[in-house]
């Protein structure tokens, strides 16, 4: 799309459970959007043929043995990604819930060095309504309250695991990340590290195939768990890489 | 205060305990540093046994009513003691095993990739030179080179490298 950005070695994240349904077309719209970037797959024990499908459309299939979270899976993403050495490292949902027309501008903010990491948000500015239940709207205003004030700096969609960061973000979340909740975590931990975070207006798009990890049932439990996660996450020793 | 009887009973079992302890040990199903408190607590009971006036005093001391409930506040903190523990080694093996499983996905797509190159340059190299040299050759490099063992540009040292760092 831009010539910009043929320099820069550019990964694409993917932790996918379960998505054989969305993988394929996700994979396929971001080397649309752009082309000659690595799309890496995290297949994380899936029962379906998700790597599979992702590896004949033409991604890199990271096969964990046996799940080991979204926050596993984004980590061995990003640990390739530091092995290897890249520029720039983007992360999307394996639900394709992150359209990949929208990775662009976060990429921009991030190539131009306005931040070092760039993160897609469904509620700053724009007005228009997500599609997400009311429920899920009260837990995410009570998180974004929550983290804004561990992060230092107002954050408007938590929950977000639309990610471009740079090398060193990559590097420092490869060591860091949280097993469990990580997004939530990672806006504490990366202001604590004095990275620059910004958020972005994106649109997110609901999922296609499948069911959502997240039931309304654990939803409580969830809400206590990522508290407790996010508030140690502003006191938890964290590696200085 | 404490029965003869009980005592004896109380004073068999924490042997027992200690004997139990010692044994998993020998067999190797304990590892000496997860038992030290295994130990600490069944000596504790056996100490306990031998001494019961120590109970009534330590219930004196603290204005404890009921002194049997200090054997038991004390039952509980060594079970809570030992739980801890236990929360810690699983926590830690947990952290362990996610880690285990990313260097094994990421040495797996090594792996993959470097059978790959190897793979090719057996497409381009090794018809063009079973053509040239004598049948013997023909036999043995295929089956070599399959496994990548025979690659001398291969060390194991190359795939581990970067991986240890974390």
């Amino acid at each position: 799309m831009d010539h910009k950005w043929t320099s820069l070695h550019i990964a694409v994240i993917i932790p996918a459970y379960n998505e054989a349904g969305n993988i394929a077309a996700l994979v396929q719209e971001v080397n649309q959007v752009i082309p000659g970037a690595k799309i890496v797959v995290i297949d994380d024990g899936s029962s379906d043929n998700t790597g599979q499908i992702a590896r004949s459309a033409g991604a890199i299939v990271l096969t964990p043995p046996f799940n080991i979270g979204i926050g596993g899976a984004v980590q061995t993403g990003l640990k390739l990604a530091v092995i290897e050495g890249d520029d720039i490292v983007i992360r999307l949902d394996g639900d394709g819930q992150h359209p990949p027309f929208e990775i662009p501008s976060l990429l921009e903010a991030v190539a131009s060095g306005e931040a070092d990491v760039a993160i897609g948000s469904r509620f700053c500015s724009r007005g228009e309504a997500p599609p997400i239940s009311f429920a899920r709207r009260i837990g995410i205003f009570f998180f974004s309250q929550l983290t804004s004030l561990l992060a230092g700096q107002k954050v408007t969609d938590p929950t977000s695991g639309f990610y471009v960061m740079d090398k060193k973000a990559a590097a420092f979340l490869s060591h860091n990340l949280s097993q469990d909740y990580p997004e939530v975590d990672a806006r504490v931990l990366l202001s604590r590290a004095g990275f620059r975070v910004k958020e972005y207006a994106t649109k997110m798009r609901p999922r296609v195939h499948g069911v959502s990890s997240i039931t309304v049932w654990r939803a409580f439990y969830y809400v206590l768990k990522v508290s407790l996660s996010v508030i140690v996450a502003r006191s938890r020793t964290i590696s200085p890489e | 205060m404490m029965s003869i009887s009980y005592r004896i009973v109380i004073i068999i079992s924490s042997i027992f305990l200690i004997i139990t302890v010692w044994s998993l040990i020998k067999r190797g199903l304990f590892r000496p540093a997860y038992a030290l408190l295994w130990f600490f607590g069944s000596f504790a009971i056996l100490l306990l046994a031998l001494f019961p006036e120590f109970i009534p005093f330590v219930a004196r001391l603290f204005g404890v009513d009921y002194p049997p409930s200090v054997a038991f506040a004390f039952g509980i903190f060594i079970l809570i003691i030992l739980l801890l523990n236990q929360t810690i080694y699983l926590s830690t093996f947990a952290r362990l095993n996610k880690e285990l499983a990313q260097n094994y996905a990421l040495l797996q797509y090594r792996l993959e990739r470097l059978e790959g190159v190897v793979a090719r340059e057996q497409g381009e190299n090794f018809p063009d030179a079973s053509q040239i040299s004598g049948p013997g050759e023909i036999q043995t490099l295929p089956t070599g080179s399959k496994t990548g063992q025979g690659d001398p540009d291969v060390g194991p040292g190359d795939i581990n490298l970067p991986l240890t760092q974390t």
